[in-house]
């Protein structure tokens, strides 16, 4: 096994055998979105979570010749507990950071709007590190302390959505102005632990994770629940992923390890789909834009599996013949198809690169980045 | 007398001979004898040649007198001969006249005589047409009698009469009155052979109806269809016998039914196929044969139908099974002699196939039965696992487990001899002689028994699903046991049992499922229920750990002055959950010392007294002052140290589920650690909490250094998370440990 150790930043490294590509931080990390916008080049981004004010971003871009290539920005307002970046914009990135309160021993937690700087504005100098062209922070003071995520609409390029404590407040950058658009009503709320739009509804509808519920939230009136899964796992719910390319399809992962695919117009609490490979907490679930019986997870048992769940994809219910020949050609039995275990620590973000279908990204919290295959085997199956 | 010895006839010497010659005679006489010979021979001649004389003269005379008496009669005859002449030719003339006199006489009559023949004939025929004429007459009064066969009698003898003189008009009126009258009494007939009360009747009309000249082909048709008719009425009238006993209504079916049935069908046989019918054409054979199989086979069906749905309400509402075996076997028994009676004709279907449906349906109805109860039971044993709440009673437990075990064994026990009924050697069928039979018993094998062992594997199994159950921890312990328990001893006593009693060939059969599958698949599920049972205790660890870690504000604490409460109740919890599974998996092997240590005062001693400790602590130093190398040290810790894996399966021993438990409640805390920021004092707290963790959990794990290391994890993420990491004195942790 290699070992990247993490001082050696920008140290990149190909494995021959797995094909694995290793970069490693300098810090723990527990952030890491693709750069959804660029569509040429598989780039990464992950944010270092330190308590000291040091923290950096990365963007990690691999090249032709499957060499990592990185460039690291300095980011001074805090550790980064989450990376969103544009749909709309490839220069426009969303970081959520934690720093203590000015005058007291409370834990603040923020969004920034990042902005990348041109590439003719960047200057060449060695040992220090580029900056951001723009930096903005979102007021989310007003509704919470602590915010979860903060995520680009799909198609509305100046709408954002926040989770914070237990509002999802929607700001409109146009006006800029806020709103609550969801709230958990009673004293001593359970906060959501994060959320998503819907990729569908026109985007009117936000899934939100609380305790062990899954919601989902039409925005345009507030508190207007447009369907909720109750336990949907025995524990936390822990992350949630829609399926792109089916409608009202999303997959979740909880802390009863297990990763459930749902249909929302089917609920009563039975998930379409269900597997428990791992041994440990479900971090971070992703359905692959392309191909989306491909869900990869990761977990704290510092493992990301490949599940194929062929019999909820998209793949099966089209009726157009081309893809249906695709589906009698490609078609993998569902379950488990690889384990990935070349972290040492838990994995919590997996990212499929928004680029390439067979390509991910993995980033454990002790600051490794792995970015992975598709095995071949599976990938012909269902290309032919 | 001394006489020559030589007495040929041609020997001159012999007295009596014909060549005798005196002179020779005489000389040899003179020569060869003496004197006195000569003269005694002479004496002798002299005597006999008197003798002979004497007898000569007695024969001549006594021919005399007949002579003379044969003349006296030829002269008498003589004279009575001319007399007869003349009475002869008296006679002649006499003759003669006679002669003349009868041809006189023959010629007068010869005309009258031609005249009377003519007469007499005339009269037959006269007395003929009185017959036809009175036919009719005849006819009606024999209809009106219900004598039916003498009157078709008597029409047959006139109808060769009308076909020789019916075209003659004096005779059409006749004919067409017997026409009509036969056509009613063929109505009559056909309407009788229709209704026919009585088999035996229906062959009697049937055949006086063929005589008549009906065609066989509609009459054979008629016939079955008026049978169908009959015999559908008793099945309906069968069908109404519902508050009989089995036995009762086999035997009623067969003496209604069946018998009729077997009446029609010799009846049929009998008129149509055993003597071939001129007339028909050659298929007509065959197409009887064909109808009388559709025949019997469409009744027999309708009938063992009906017998199906009987047996089938009968198993359905758990009736006598040895009396409902009775009356089938009565049934094989008839329906076999049936089909022996005759050739040509088949019975596709018999009773031994209901006798096997409802072989099959018992055991459905036994698995169901099985079933119940299994849930029964486990209703009832979760239901006082809930009402008596977890007081650790050991005994208790254990109770539960032999309880359920054992019922569950003996109900199947008792299924299996219940069953067996249908293998006693009395019945007149044997089940396993055929093949769909011997199927049904190793039906009885693998749908009944094994299914219902799958079935109670896969119930208990679906216990351990946490999603969908919220099962009482103890239930899964409890289930896991009895899984055990079944994969160890149950299983293969059932399975040997049921080879035995059935006489089942196991062992090398390749569509048998072999004990030990089942064995696996219990042993799996009772890995499944203690897997469950693990991540249970864990979560509930978890829960504890995770809202101790998440409410607590760790950037505005004190400085340490205790360990928290919650860590002494997930060691007074583990302490609880060691003590109930103690009872099912106690000491096993080498770790029996760790588990003697009970008491605190001497947990303490062992703890000062062990060296991981020491080492602990000298990785804790590594992070003393600076923090910053702290990520080199945890990774190069974990280069030499393995993986722990959280979520495992563990084994059925003590040590091994206590350990499985721990783990997850450490691994939660870390998680919670990780997502927290910490103060100076906060990482004080943690540490001491850790320290305490180390020194009570130790004696619950096979592996002591999983759980420093796991330790080590938890604090060395707080010291990161930390905003100003300072370790608190390895002593001082050590004295708030001890005062608790």
């Amino acid at each position: 096994m290699d070992l990247s150790f993490p001082n050696a930043s920008l140290a990149s490294k190909t494995c021959s055998d797995t094909n694995n590509l290793i970069y490693g931080l300098e810090f723990q990390s527990r952030s890491l979105c693709s750069q959804v916008a660029e569509s040429n080049e598989v780039r990464f981004f992950m944010a270092t979570q330190s308590l000291q004010p040091n923290n950096q971003i990365h963007l990690v871009k691999v090249d032709d010749d499957l060499k990592l290539q990185a460039k690291v920005f300095s980011y001074d307002l805090g550790e980064v507990w989450k990376l969103n970046s544009s749909p709309h914009n490839p220069d426009s990135l969303l970081a959520c950071f934690s720093k203590q309160k000015l005058g007291s021993a409370q834990i603040l937690t923020q969004t920034s709007l990042l902005t990348l700087p041109q590439d003719d504005e960047v200057e060449e100098k060695s040992g220090e590190f580029a900056k951001f062209s723009k930096i903005e922070i979102l007021d989310t003071e007003i509704y919470g302390n602590e915010v979860k995520t903060t995520e680009f609409h799909p198609t509305d390029e100046k709408t954002l959505a926040t989770v914070v404590d237990s509002k999802i407040v929607i700001f409109d950058r146009t006006t800029g102005q806020s709103r609550i658009a969801a709230e958990i009503a009673g004293k001593n709320p359970t906060n959501f632990t994060t959320g998503k739009w819907s990729q569908h509804h026109q985007g009117n509808q936000f899934i939100a994770c609380q305790d062990t519920c899954v919601r989902s939230y039409d925005i345009r009136e507030q508190n207007l629940c447009a369907w909720q899964i109750e336990d949907a796992h025995a524990n936390n719910v822990r992350d949630l992923d829609c399926n792109p390319n089916k409608q009202c399809h999303f997959v979740t992962g909880g802390d009863d390890s297990s990763l459930k695919v749902w249909d929302s117009r089917m609920l009563g609490n039975k998930p379409v789909f269900s597997r428990t490979d791992h041994s440990h907490w479900i971090w971070s679930v992703r359905f692959n834009t392309f191909h989306d019986q491909l869900i990869l997870s990761s977990s704290s048992d510092c493992k990301v599996l490949l599940t194929c769940a062929g019999s909820v994809s998209s793949e099966v219910q089209s009726d157009s013949g081309e893809e249906m020949e695709e589906q009698t050609k490609g078609k993998i039995a569902d379950g488990l198809l690889q384990t990935f275990d070349q972290h040492e620590d838990s994995v919590y973000c997996v990212e499929w690169s928004n680029v390439d279908p067979w390509l991910f990204a993995s980033l454990s919290y002790d600051g490794r980045l792995t970015i992975s295959r598709v095995p071949k085997q599976f990938k012909y199956q269902i290309l032919f | 007398m001394d006489q020559p010895s030589p007495s040929r006839s041609n020997n001159p010497y012999d007295l009596d001979g014909t060549t005798f010659d005196a002179e020779r005679y005489l000389e040899k006489l003179l020569k060869d004898y003496t004197l006195k010979q000569i003269m005694d021979t002479e004496t002798s001649i002299v005597r006999e040649t008197q003798s002979l004389h004497s007898d000569m003269q007695t024969l001549v005379y006594e021919n005399y007198n007949k002579f003379i008496s044969a003349t006296d009669t030829i002269r008498k005859m003589k004279t009575d001969f001319k007399q007869m002449e003349t009475d002869m030719n008296l006679l002649k003339t006499k003759m003669e006249s006679i002669n003349t006199f009868s041809q006189n006489i023959t010629g007068t009559l010869q005309g009258t005589r031609t005249q009377m023949s003519k007469l007499s004939e005339k009269h037959s025929l006269l007395s003929r047409l009185q017959f036809l004429s009175s036919l009719p007459a005849k006819l009606k009064t024999l209809l009106e009698d219900e004598n039916y066969s003498e009157a078709v009698n008597e029409y047959m003898h006139a109808e060769k009469v009308f076909k020789q003189y019916g075209h003659q008009p004096s005779f059409q009126g006749i004919k067409q009155d017997c026409e009509t009258i036969i056509k009613n009494l063929k109505e009559k007939l056909k309407e009788d052979f229709k209704s026919g009360k009585s088999a035996k009747s229906i062959t009697e009309t049937g055949e006086l109806l063929l005589k008549l000249g009906e065609q066989p082909k509609d009459l054979a048709d008629g016939m079955l269809q008026s049978s169908t008719q009959r015999l559908h009425e008793q099945i309906i009238m069968l069908q109404d016998q519902k508050e009989r006993d089995m036995i009762e209504f086999v035997d009623m079916g067969i003496e209604g039914f069946l018998t009729d049935l077997t009446i029609v069908v010799t009846s049929y046989h009998d008129m149509f196929l055993r003597e071939i019918l001129e007339e028909e054409r050659d298929d007509f054979h065959d197409n009887c044969t064909r109808q009388l199989n559709n025949f019997l086979n469409k009744n027999v069906d309708e009938y063992l139908s009906l017998i199906q749905d009987r047996v089938e309400s009968e198993t359905g509402y758990g009736g006598d099974t040895e009396i409902m075996l009775r009356g089938l076997d009565r049934l094989h028994r008839r329906l076999l002699a049936m089909k022996n009676m005759y050739q040509g004709v088949e019975i596709n279907r018999n009773a031994m196939d209901i006798i096997i449906s409802a072989a099959h349906q018992l055991c459905k109805v036994h698995q169901k039965n099985l079933k119940d109860h299994f849930s029964d039971n486990l209703s009832s044993l979760r239901l006082s696992l809930v009402s008596v709440k977890s007081d650790t009673n050991s005994l208790n437990l254990n109770e539960l487990v032999s309880n359920l075990y054992v019922s569950t064994i003996e109900k199947a026990k008792g299924v299996l001899q219940d069953l067996l009924v249908f293998l006693q050697t009395e019945w007149s069928f044997n089940i396993k002689a055929e093949f769909k039979g011997s199927l049904c018993i190793d039906g009885i094998r693998e749908n009944l028994l094994v299914e219902y062992l799958r079935h109670i594997s896969k119930l208990m199994g679906s216990f351990a699903d946490l999603n969908t159950s919220s099962s009482p921890p103890n239930l899964l312990l409890v289930l896991s046991k009895t899984c055990l328990e079944l994969d160890q001893n149950g299983v293969h006593m059932l399975m040997s049992l049921v080879d035995e009693l059935y006489d089942i060939e196991s062992e090398n059969s390749a569509t048998l499922t072999h004990e030990t599958e089942i064995s696996a698949s219990m042993r799996e599920t009772a890995q499944l229920l203690l897997d469950s049972y693990v991540r249970l205790q864990g979560n509930n660890i978890s829960q504890m750990l995770r809202k101790s870690v998440e409410t607590r504000d760790w950037l505005n604490c004190l400085e340490p002055r205790s360990v928290r409460a919650v860590m002494k109740r997930v060691v007074e919890e583990l302490t609880n959950i060691e003590k109930i599974v103690e009872s099912f998996y106690d000491s096993t092997g080498g770790n029996g010392t760790r588990t003697s240590a009970s008491s605190d005062s001497s947990r303490k001693t062992h703890f000062s007294a062990i060296t991981p400790k020491q080492q602990f602590r000298t990785t804790w130093s590594n992070y003393t002052p600076s923090q910053l190398e702290s990520t080199y040290a945890s990774n190069i810790h974990k280069l030499f140290s393995e993986k722990v894996e959280i979520f495992t399966s563990v084994e059925f021993t003590k040590v091994s589920i206590i350990t499985g438990i721990i783990k997850i409640g450490l691994k939660t805390l870390l998680e919670c650690i990780r997502l927290r920021t910490f103060s100076k004092f906060g990482l004080q707290q943690v540490q001491v909490d850790a320290h305490f963790l180390q020194m009570n959990l130790w004696r619950f794990v096979t592996d002591e250094n999983m759980v420093n290391l796991l330790l080590d994890e938890i604090l060395g993420s707080a010291v990161h998370r930390c905003l100003e990491s300072v370790l608190m004195e390895p002593n001082a942790v050590e004295i708030i440990c001890e005062r608790g």
